[in-house]
């Protein structure tokens, strides 16, 4: 009985020093790379120091001085949030829409539903050089194509017009990963059961009612987690508009990731860097929170 | 129901096309910039390249060093993907099949919520410290750390969900914990390894901000670090330039192609399990 419980025991610690170490290095990379990180930022954000001399701790003075003093900050956070904006209410639906079209198409489904995921696989550097070949003010076909069809009000130049330069860097990420969002929903609304759809039909349900009171409530789910992506996405953009404009003129386009960048990496100011890049966590952790709120209230009202 | 359809049938149709050809243009004028000479671009922007120069990819691929930062683009991403794919298969067995453990799911899974760029400043200095800026290890390893909590976040329910029967009947036969995770677990995780295998791939094929800031020795940049010089090295040769975005275009789009259903499983993976 004894030898039995102890080769049990022995059993038991052989599996529990297996376990541990088989699971011990993933852990110690995400929690030393990651999780520390997280942490640190949080102090470094309190900190004014440059990376080498000696850190001084000034408290709160950072973010202070970036809602208060900072002549680029509030135009900064104002831009990624008109970024975000645009996720949702261009992308989204435009995404929603042609998902809604291929969905209700039999002939040519699969190339559809090919080439509008083909932006989605190729890198953001890229598409944003890519762009700012198209949007050149003396060859790009953007200016062009308003010169052959007569709109000269239209030509600008795209990457340095302070007034046009932010849709010329927040439009090719719209461009790219609309794809990205279509075939999610376009996976959803696939994933209704067929009888539902044809019963709404029976009943006298056209394209648009169906859509509206089969379709976007049955994929809901679908909506919630496109919705957490587009918005996450949009705040830490950085490849496109960098490789396009540097954020520049002075800081038009420049969004919370380039300032970030800057601040820490060209300007050497490792506390307001954090600050930034702090408030870029806070936002992107209340926006995922809000979201999730909001879909588990309209879920509990079912 | 037909003829009542055909009028939008028709305008469905037409929708679609368009956007369409807005997905594929820029691509297509890009590729048609790559065969003309600078001086052709400026002068007719959309017009087909009337003798198509072919020069322009051989002196891309010469000037812009294009072998070294293609291979140095593949060893990073295959490193990576070999050293995640390895760990994060051996934590999700241990966090599904042995602990079954919530808890230490729900750490990994803080780890997706965080963005990279809202905490690279700390991690660039640790690896400042431990002296791996500008080194292949120092890359590979940013890659590797950057995705292993959202692999770990993909396997963990996927393993779950295969039945403990067999595991179970290959204990009592005597094997280890080892040689059933070897034996068993992975050959059954094959769908669910694949598809992280896939998103780790083309994170890391794409990823210009962590080598911007990772690496700048000219012999270590990537392909897209190089894309990403172009802009100020060549600066008026826009045929080069576009020589040189269509070489990294075209392998990308022939592996869309073959490997379409693969792609976009990988890439769409975490979304779809909610």
């Amino acid at each position: 009985m004894n030898q039995k419980n102890s080769n049990r025991n022995g059993r038991n610690m052989k599996t529990r020093m297996f376990s541990l170490s088989f699971h011990f290095p993933a852990f110690v990379l995400y929690t030393v790379f990651l999780i520390l990180p997280m942490l640190t930022s949080l102090y470094f954000s309190l900190l004014k120091w440059d990376g080498i001399t000696a850190a001084r701790f000034v408290g709160m003075k950072n973010f202070v001085d970036l809602f208060v003093n900072d002549r680029y900050f509030k135009k900064v956070l104002l831009n990624t949030i008109k970024s975000m904006a645009a996720g949702v209410c261009i992308q989204l639906p435009l995404a929603l829409i042609l998902a809604y079209l291929v969905y209700r198409t039999t002939r040519g489904f699969h190339f559809f539903q090919s080439v509008y995921f083909v932006p989605v696989v190729i890198s953001a550097t890229v598409i944003g050089l890519m762009f700012s070949l198209f949007f050149n003010p003396s060859f790009g076909p953007v200016n062009a194509f308003f010169q052959a069809v007569g709109l000269e009000r239209f030509i600008k130049n795209w990457l340095t017009d302070p007034g046009v330069v932010l849709f010329s860097v927040i439009m090719p990420g719209i461009w790219q990963y609309m794809g990205y969002h279509f075939i999610i929903f376009l996976a959803g609304m696939q994933s209704i059961p067929k009888e539902i759809m044809e019963s709404a039909y029976i009943d006298g349900a056209n394209s648009v009612t169906a859509f509206f009171h089969i379709v976007i409530p049955n994929i809901k789910g679908m909506i919630q987690v496109c919705l957490v992506i587009c918005l996450t996405g949009s705040i830490k953009t950085f490849d496109i508009p960098y490789l396009m404009t540097q954020g520049g003129p002075g800081a038009e386009s420049t969004f919370l990731s380039i300032y970030m960048y800057k601040e820490a990496f060209v300007d050497s100011s490792i506390g307001r860097g954090t600050a930034v890049a702090v408030c870029m966590l806070i936002l992107a952790l209340a926006v995922t929170v809000l979201v999730n709120g909001i879909f588990v209230f309209l879920n509990r009202k079912d | 129901m037909k003829g009542r359809w055909k009028p939008f049938t028709v305008l469905r149709y037409a929708v679609l096309i368009v956007t369409a050809v807005l997905t594929l243009y820029p691509l297509f004028w890009i590729g048609i910039c790559s065969l003309k000479s600078s001086e052709e671009i400026y002068g007719s922007p959309f017009g087909l390249p009337k003798n198509p120069e072919w020069e322009n990819y051989a002196e891309s691929w010469l000037a812009a060093d294009i072998p070294v930062h293609l291979l140095n683009s593949i060893l990073y991403a295959s490193a990576a993907l070999a050293v995640v794919v390895v760990l994060s298969s051996m934590s999700a067995y241990i966090i599904a099949k042995v602990w079954k453990n919530k808890g230490i799911y729900n750490y990994y899974s803080l780890g997706i919520m965080i963005p990279i760029n809202a905490i690279i400043i700390p991690f660039i200095l640790i690896f400042r410290k431990v002296g791996i800026l500008n080194t292949r290890a120092g890359i590979i390893l940013a890659f590797i750390v950057t995705n292993l909590a959202f692999s770990i976040f993909i396997l963990v329910p996927f393993m779950a969900g295969l039945p403990d029967e067999l595991e179970d009947a290959a204990r009592i036969d005597g094997c280890s914990r080892l040689m059933t995770f070897v034996k068993i677990v992975l050959p059954l995780s094959k769908a669910g390894l694949s598809t992280v295998g896939t998103f780790v791939l083309i994170n890391c094929w794409n990823d210009l901000f962590l080598s911007l800031l990772i690496v700048s020795k000219q012999t270590l940049i990537t392909l897209n670090q190089v894309c990403y010089n172009m802009k100020s090295q060549y600066a008026a040769d826009y045929g080069l330039i576009t020589a040189t975005v269509m070489i990294m275009v075209i392998p990308v789009i022939i592996c869309y192609a073959l490997f379409q259903k693969q792609i976009v499983k990988g890439m769409t993976a975490g979304s779809v399990k909610g």
